[in-house]
């Protein structure tokens, strides 16, 4: 409204910042109208011409702000400019990925990449996995009492060194878990544990891997152990079995879990020539995506444990089927995301 | 002599920093962000207390969302209580952890509860918020306080040390944003990114294109002030009067009487420090300090550009300390 007035009358000397100002508001203007539109409807709102517009009058409003910061005292139009510069720039650069296209890149590229760029880290959790899971076999083997010292009372569901074969073989084969209740209750509280398990390898790694590394190892022990006793009883194979449904993938995931944990561990502990804390974000790109693929084959490890074990009671086709979903992640690790070779 | 001399410009400099500082920052902690045009934007970052209430307000949407879904399960299968927890349980946990990770993808960093609160997340290295950065910040989410919270809330059916130790873990995730200088909690830091309030823009009318406009000021040329009248003021100085100004203009018939009373204060200020002569009434005390202003800031305005940024009164003593220095 005052530059309306100042057409009606005769044009009056303005200091230089408040010329500047007037030169210039009409932009300013123009560009919160377009700014306010964006966050209203999103880029994809405007026009191929406004969308220029919009860049074009963003860069002068940080031309603007730079310039009125130099030569304005003017407080309310420096605010003015700081808060429009920043509204703007946020709309300019805001993300640019579609769901779609994030989803789609994760598991095309961006996980198995990560997989195969961290394939140190996993190599050391598995085995750690497995030297646990040595141990403790030997261990058992030659005294069970070493049994109660690996596995604590809620997991094992009463099948310690004591219990009979029959029993042993019931647990593994019987149909205990008749209605549908019991067995969505067994796999939530077993999909959390293991969960639980996981992002406790996975956040602990920070600590310089070490936590990481004994959790992950004690997993193994428990694994061991169960199977001394069940070897004892001449029942290895189909604990093997009953164990391959869901276990291939779960601990699969337990790996990758610890291994995420690793690369986060072996940054802070190895930073090289960036800082520590420079590291530890470089290395948290691939530890992100090692947490989100961990997370899914937990839930696909959820959902085959809940289904498929107490469903599928024949010893070959669990192991038929809890390998052949292995050999599938391994696939998806190793073929996907591969560049194409130029050839010269 | 001269300690004693340096010590009083060194305090009068304090304090005077410190006075500036309330006045442009408001006491707030800000965030500066340099984008890729190089030029560096400060905004205010969002309160603790702000950043609480919207993730309190998430959680309750993130739950009615799936309370309607369990409802909706419990209508249609009508099986037992014990199931229906199951369900409850894993629903929440499956709409909590996207809801965040795509709202603040699709809203430019905002879940819901920070559109409503004027809140926003943004990177902070000056570039645009990237998809790793969203799903980091929110995961660390799910670890630093949803985890620990189970733990904390899950009663007696655990030993004590761990109730403990998760009351101890969110302890310390409130002390981290509390005590980091850009409000940021665990996850943030990892992802680089900071929850700022979203800026308002709003244009005020310029003051002295207003006030040239009003008849009898630059024309008449009625109040003038020398070079020498107009060297005793700063930017801060300069600045309040601003603040004066634009507030007394809005104000209504109520606080007239104290208004006037406040002007004439601050006339009767000025008059003293520059040693202006002539009589002011009371009636044109409004109309001299417009017209100081204008030629106030069109002298440091100018002062400015020759390279004599002057930032408060107490600049001379500065320039005279950096030269005994």
């Amino acid at each position: 409204m005052v530059t309306t007035l100042a057409d009606d009358r005769p044009e009056i000397e303005l200091m230089r910042s408040a010329r500047f100002r007037k030169d210039r508001e009409g932009e300013w203007k123009r560009l919160a109208d377009l700014v306010a539109h964006v966050e209203k409807r999103g880029l994809s709102g405007l026009s191929f011409d406004e969308s220029l517009e919009l860049t074009a009058l963003y860069r002068q409003s940080v031309n603007s702000l730079s310039l009125a910061r130099e030569i304005s005292l003017d407080q309310a139009l420096l605010h003015y400019l700081e808060s429009l510069t920043t509204r703007a720039y946020l709309a300019v650069y805001a993300p640019r990925t579609t769901l779609v296209g994030l989803v789609g890149r994760f598991f095309k590229t961006g996980a198995p990449q990560a997989i195969r760029r961290s394939w140190l880290h996993i190599l050391v959790a598995t085995f750690l996995l497995f030297g646990g899971a040595f141990a403790a076999y030997f261990l058992t083997l030659s005294d069970p009492t070493w049994y109660y010292a690996f596995v604590p009372g809620g997991l094992s569901g009463g099948r310690g060194p004591e219990a009979s074969e029959e029993f042993l073989r019931n647990a593994l084969y019987g149909d205990n878990a008749g209605s549908v209740e019991r067995l969505a209750a067994f796999s939530t509280q077993l999909f959390t544990h293991n969960t639980q398990v996981s992002i406790m390898s996975f956040t602990l790694g920070v600590m310089a891997c070490l936590p990481s590394g004994l959790l992950t190892f004690y997993n193994g022990t428990v694994l061991g152990t169960f199977f001394a006793i069940h070897d004892a009883k001449g029942l290895a194979f189909d604990l093997f079995g009953w164990l391959s449904i869901h276990g291939v993938t779960e601990l699969a995931a337990l790996i990758i879990a610890a291994a995420g944990g690793f690369r986060l561990g072996a940054a802070v502990l190895f930073p090289g020539q960036r800082t520590r804390g420079a590291a530890l974000r470089h290395a948290g790109r691939d530890a992100t995506k090692l947490a989100l693929v961990a997370a899914l084959m937990l839930l696909a490890a959820g959902l085959l444990e809940g289904f498929g074990r107490q469903l599928i009671t024949d010893l070959w086709s669990r192991i038929i089927i809890g390998w052949s979903i292995g050999g599938m992640w391994l696939a998806w690790f190793v073929l996907c995301g591969r560049k194409r070779q130029v050839k010269i | 002599m001269w300690p004693f001399r340096k010590k009083d410009s060194e305090t009068a400099r304090r304090k005077a920093i410190g006075r500036a500082r309330k006045l442009s920052d408001g006491l707030e902690k800000r965030l500066q962000i340099i984008p890729p045009e190089g030029v560096p934007l400060n905004i205010r970052l969002a309160p603790l207390g702000q950043r609480l209430g919207a993730q309190v307000v998430d959680t309750l949407v993130t739950f009615i969302g799936a309370a309607i879904f369990v409802a909706l399960f419990a209508m249609s299968f009508s099986t037992s209580w014990n199931l229906i927890s199951v369900v409850a349980a894993l629903t929440f946990f499956l709409i909590r952890i996207p809801y965040y990770i795509i709202s603040e993808l699709v809203w430019n960093g905002r879940t819901l509860a920070k559109r409503w609160l004027g809140l926003r997340v943004v990177s902070v290295d000056g570039r645009s918020l990237s998809a790793h950065q969203i799903v980091v910040r929110n995961i660390m989410k799910e670890i630093e306080f949803f985890l620990p919270l189970t733990y904390a809330l899950a009663g007696p059916s655990q030993h004590w040390s761990f109730s403990a130790t998760a009351w101890l873990w969110l302890l310390v995730l409130l002390i981290v944003p509390w005590r980091n200088k850009h409000n940021k909690r665990i996850g943030d830091i990892i992802a680089n990114t900071a929850v700022i309030m979203d800026p308002k823009p709003v244009l005020l009318n310029d003051l002295v294109s207003t006030i040239a406009m009003k008849p009898g000021v630059t024309t008449d040329a009625r109040f003038v002030f020398s070079s020498g009248q107009l060297d005793e003021y700063g930017r801060f100085e300069l600045q309040v009067l601003e603040k004066v100004l634009r507030s007394s203009a809005k104000s209504t018939s109520g606080t007239w009487a104290k208004q006037q009373q406040y002007l004439k204060e601050i006339v009767e200020r000025i008059v003293q420090k520059i040693d202006y002569e002539e009589q002011i009434e009371t009636k044109d005390h409004r109309l001299f300090l417009e017209a100081f202003y204008s030629a106030q800031r069109e002298h440091l305005e100018r002062r400015k550009l020759l390279g004599d940024a002057r930032e408060d009164k107490y600049f001379k003593e500065e320039k005279t300390g950096e030269e005994t220095s």
